[in-house]
């Protein structure tokens, strides 16, 4: 057995069924012993793809995706989308293939230094030195990618030890399924949950006149959404979201004022701006969501969750850091809670709750199609199980303010790394999980990937594509609007024709450029079976609001382009 | 100036640790003062002494960092006063005068540890100190006008005082 049918059978062991990937010849060995693995192999177009579509598998599924790329080139084309995985926190094994050991270092053909390259936005990675190491290292790249904060691993296997042949233990152990032990000596799962951090965090509680919870992607990744219902259900805090945290709790209720930050609702802002007790639950206090930093951390108090131990005190000081998986310590703490709290900050949740009706989301403008008519018409129709990914920029910020999924999961988007080109290749992945899947992208980001057309329609992936087509880098043309006097420098773009394009590659294709053709297209793609892509002809420079002037405080909360929350 | 804090950082002995920790270091944009790495007395193990220019909240920092890293097995964040620290010179230096000289011996007289090899002029010696008394004498050369020839430092290793 070799390392590279080894390496085969060792991902079949751990319950892989598909990989994304892309030939070269640093991996052709790999390639060669493919023929007899049960592993489907989808093949992309692009290396990045790979990386994105493996994340789309890790997160609409929990397991964890796996991708494949030669040497040079191939490896580096994965980086984006490692990177991408880590800023969100998503376990991805990446696997690459290297020249033979003796022409490392020699600048040989495709040789790069793939491991020295992605050292900061890996969790770990691994050089391979012998094949006969292949399972185990597999075996620890599963455990590091899965456990704990989840994150990208890497792995390079230069092309002689996918060659070389392992030991005869090692095949048996391979064949009998055996487990493989780690060596991972250093590697600390949080410690347990420190009892005097709940009796203060009680205390905090039960001191504050203010309260509020942002609940991020910790709570989705520590599958501990029922846990933070009960804790929202017992201690009556109003809420807030992040990006990622995203249908983690009914987004519906009452005292769920939206998604705070750059682009959160007018609502969520004001609460957290003039709450005395935050509850971060898995949040790691980023910019987007904190607007100015100094500003942002005046006169409140700080009750911080998290799994990373070096989040806390990071971004904001931490009266108290609960250290360990959210669905640890958040039911500890409800349980710690004593009852009827709510009374002591009615007036504060009617006061918040008057904010959320005084200040709606900006509505769909009577006869014209927009980014809103769509993101609207389409969440009308959506069933609970469907999947919508976005790319990055203005559709990103409109839909993430208007989906209130009722599972998390089902919002997936590129938040820490904002990657445009990431909806399109993440949904080949997030097909896997069963459910329907939409993709919606901006025309620009669509075409940051739009190659995976060819993927989609070869593999026949059922991906609804949704092009929301307003003829600007939308986003980027909002700033140059607002604050740079609508300079306009390289953000009108000259599209193809989208239809044709989709039809080339053998998809079936329409335009929308009316409400009506809109929302009976929505309707065909709901029920269509196999890929189906619609074009949607947009007005063309409508602005996202609420927003948050770069750098400002959240009480700048621009309502529109002439209301701030705090005049209101 | 501003305080300086000490890592001990205690990891696996493993290809590439030195890269992943110092490249942290730098991608956080922490001021390293010193850092030294060699092995226990455990050959799987290797043990680094980081000296970080900047205050307690950022030694903490970088400690929560590095600790991170799947093949860290240890950190201690320690002040100054709370460990042994030295720190080696290999120094050699060239003596004009007997002014020179006898400042030379005076001054190394003040150093812990030192060792002398003279060949005409140059003199080469080995000292062992903190790394401040190490500053001073450099300080006292340089008043004298002696000449460094050549001149390296080891970087700061450090132990954990006992309580
Ligand atoms: C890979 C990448 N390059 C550049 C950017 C900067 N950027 C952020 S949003 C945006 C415009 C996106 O335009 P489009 O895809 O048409 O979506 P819209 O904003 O119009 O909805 C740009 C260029 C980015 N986020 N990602």
């Amino acid at each position: 057995m070799t390392g590279a049918q080894a390496l085969l059978k060792a991902l079949e062991n751990h319950g892989v069924t598909e990989m994304f990937a892309y030939p070269g010849g640093a991996v052709l060995p790999i390639y060669d012993a493919m023929a007899d693995s049960p592993i489907r192999r989808i093949l992309v177009r692009h290396e990045q793809a790979s990386a994105f579509a493996a994340q789309g598998y890790s997160r609409s599924t929990q397991e964890v995706g796996v991708c494949l790329a030669t040497s040079g080139p191939g490896a580096t084309n994965l980086v984006t989308g490692i990177a991408d995985a880590m800023l969100d926190s998503i376990p991805l094994v990446a696997i690459t293939g290297n020249v033979f050991k003796q022409l490392i270092g020699s600048d040989a053909f495709q040789e790069i230094d793939i491991v020295g390259i992605c050292e900061p936005i890996v969790k770990h990675s691994y050089f391979i030195e012998s094949a006969d190491d292949i399972p185990r290292v597999l075996a620890e790249a599963f455990h590091l990618a899965k456990s704990g904060r989840p994150g990208p691993v890497l792995i390079d296997i230069p092309k002689c030890e996918q060659i070389a042949e392992v030991s005869a233990e090692t095949m048996k152990k391979l064949n009998n399924k055996e487990n493989f032990e780690l060596q991972l000596p250093g590697y600390k799962l949080p410690p347990a949950l420190d009892v005097t951090q709940i009796e203060k965090a009680v205390e905090l509680i039960t001191e504050a006149k203010k309260p509020i919870v942002i609940y991020g992607h910790g709570v989705v990744l520590s599958n501990a959404e029922a846990h933070l219902k009960e804790f929202l259900e017992k201690s009556g805090i109003a809420n807030v979201w992040t990006l990622h945290g995203m249908g983690a709790y009914d987004n519906t209720e009452t005292l769920s004022l939206g998604m705070l930050g750059m682009h959160g609702t007018g609502a969520a802002n004001f609460a957290v701006h003039h709450a005395d007790l935050v509850l971060g639950i898995g949040i790691r206090f980023d910019d987007r969501i904190t607007g100015k930093l100094s500003e942002f951390k005046l006169n409140k108090k700080f009750i911080h969750f998290d799994i990373d131990s070096s989040e806390f005190n990071k971004n904001v000081p931490a009266v108290v850091s609960l250290h360990g998986q959210i669905h640890d310590t958040l039911p500890t703490l409800t349980k710690a809670l004593p009852e009827g709290l709510e009374k002591q900050w009615s007036d504060w949740n009617q006061q918040l709750t008057s904010k959320k009706k005084a200040w709606p989301l900006d509505e769909s403008k009577a006869g014209k199609l927009t980014e809103i008519t769509v993101i609207n018409q389409l969440y009308k129709i959506m069933g609970e199980e469907d999947i919508v990914l976005v790319d990055v920029g203005q559709h990103q910020m409109w839909a993430a303010q208007r989906f209130f999924p009722k599972k998390s999961r089902k919002f997936l988007t590129s938040g820490g790394l904002g990657t445009m080109g990431f909806s399109l290749p993440t949904a080949m992945g997030a097909v896997f999980s069963g459910h329907p899947v939409w993709s919606i992208s901006g025309d620009g980001g669509f075409q940051m990937n739009s190659q995976e057309l060819a993927t989609i329609a070869q593999d026949n992936l059922p991906v609804k594509i949704i092009i929301l087509n307003n003829s600007f880098l939308g986003m980027v043309r909002q700033w140059q609007e607002l604050f740079y006097d609508k300079n306009y420098v390289d953000t009108p773009l000259k599209n193809p024709d989208f239809v044709k394009l989709g039809e080339a590659y053998g998809i079936p294709s329409f335009r929308a450029e009316t409400q009506e053709e809109s929302k009976a297209l929505l309707d065909k793609m709901q029920h269509f079976e196999g890929p189906i892509l619609v074009e949607f002809k947009l007005e063309k420079e409508e602005n996202v609001f609420p927003m948050v002037p770069a750098g400002e405080s959240l009480g700048n909360t621009m309502l529109s382009k002439t209301q701030q929350i705090d005049a209101a | 100036m501003t305080e300086r804090f000490i890592l001990i950082v205690v990891t696996r002995n493993a290809p590439g640790v030195l890269s992943r920790v110092s490249s942290l270091l730098r991608r956080k944009l922490f001021n390293i003062d010193s850092l030294t790495v060699g092995r226990t007395t455990n050959n799987k193990e290797s043990r680094f002494t980081i000296v970080i220019d900047g205050d307690e909240a950022q030694a903490n920092k970088a400690a929560l960092l590095i600790d991170r890293l799947i093949e860290i097995r240890s950190v201690k964040v320690l002040k100054p006063d709370q460990c042994l620290r030295r720190e080696i010179v290999l120094a050699r230096v060239e003596i004009t005068s007997p002014e020179q000289e006898a400042l030379l011996e005076s001054s190394h007289a003040e150093i812990i540890s030192q060792l002398i090899f003279k060949e005409g002029d140059l003199i080469t010696l080995e000292l062992i100190d903190t790394s401040q008394k190490l500053d001073e004498f450099l300080e006292k050369l340089n008043q004298a006008d002696i000449k460094i020839v050549d001149w390296v430092r080891s970087g700061v290793i450090a132990m954990q005082n006992l309580e």
